[in-house]
């Protein structure tokens, strides 16, 4: 699918802004990039679990970086 | 047929007794990790996680403990209508070690399934989801 047509379906969102994450999800696995001359054609990786996996390892890491800040917090507050 | 599982790591300024209670303690476990939370921490206890998705609606986990000691929080896994990963599908081990005043978490998320090959416009259905999560909505004009 060509970049352009994805920017059509989120009229909302500008079109630099649809790159940027478009750039973000292909190096996050969800997308493979492919070049034809000027224009950029995204396909997504069929492989949903592979796709399932990145989300819950990005899941996982930021959960528990909540747990460190709540933790260590609670752990300030008894001490003082 | 499984890959091998998911594994993080992190390292908490805090005693080991108050990050065992941000895992079992509903009020506590709340903070950090599900919008609402339902658990009966003890092997066979049932345990409900609501999380709340930044458009609307709601993802519910459903799971149930299968180990609960000091040092080893062990449950099972899945989303309530996610045929990839059902409820009970995958497990979650959660190992705490104490390293001097601070507790050292690991967490190993087992039992993903292994990939298998799906419909093309399932794929960017998920993709697309994904990026109306990240993308932030253009300044309306006027």
């Amino acid at each position: 699918m060509p970049a352009g047509e994805i920017a059509d379906r989120f009229r909302e969102v500008s079109r630099p802004a649809i790159s940027q994450h478009l750039r973000v999800l292909r190096d996050a696995g969800l997308l493979s990039e492919r070049r034809d001359g000027t224009r950029r054609l995204y396909r997504a990786r069929r492989d949903r679990i592979q796709q399932l996996r990145a989300y819950l390892d990005g899941f996982w890491s930021d959960r528990l970086g909540a747990l460190k800040t709540a933790a260590e917090r609670e752990a300030r507050r008894k001490r003082s | 047929m499984t890959e091998a599982p998911l594994r993080h790591e992190v390292r908490i300024e805090a005693p080991i007794e108050i990050v065992h209670r941000f895992f079992t303690d509903p009020a506590q476990l709340t903070e950090w990790w599900p919008s609402r939370a339902t658990i009966d921490p003890r092997p066979r206890g049932r345990l409900r996680l609501e999380f709340d998705k930044p458009d609307d609606g709601t993802d519910v986990a459903l799971g149930e403990f299968v180990e609960v000691s000091d040092r080893r929080i062990v449950f099972t896994w899945g989303f309530q209508g996610d045929s990839d990963l059902p409820p009970g599908a995958s497990r979650v081990e959660v190992t705490l070690e104490p390293v001097g005043a601070t507790t050292v978490v690991r967490l190993e998320h087992h039992g993903l399934p292994a990939a298998r090959r799906t419909q093309h416009e399932q794929g960017w259905t998920f993709v697309l989801a994904r990026l109306r999560e990240v993308a932030p909505p253009k300044a309306r004009p006027g």
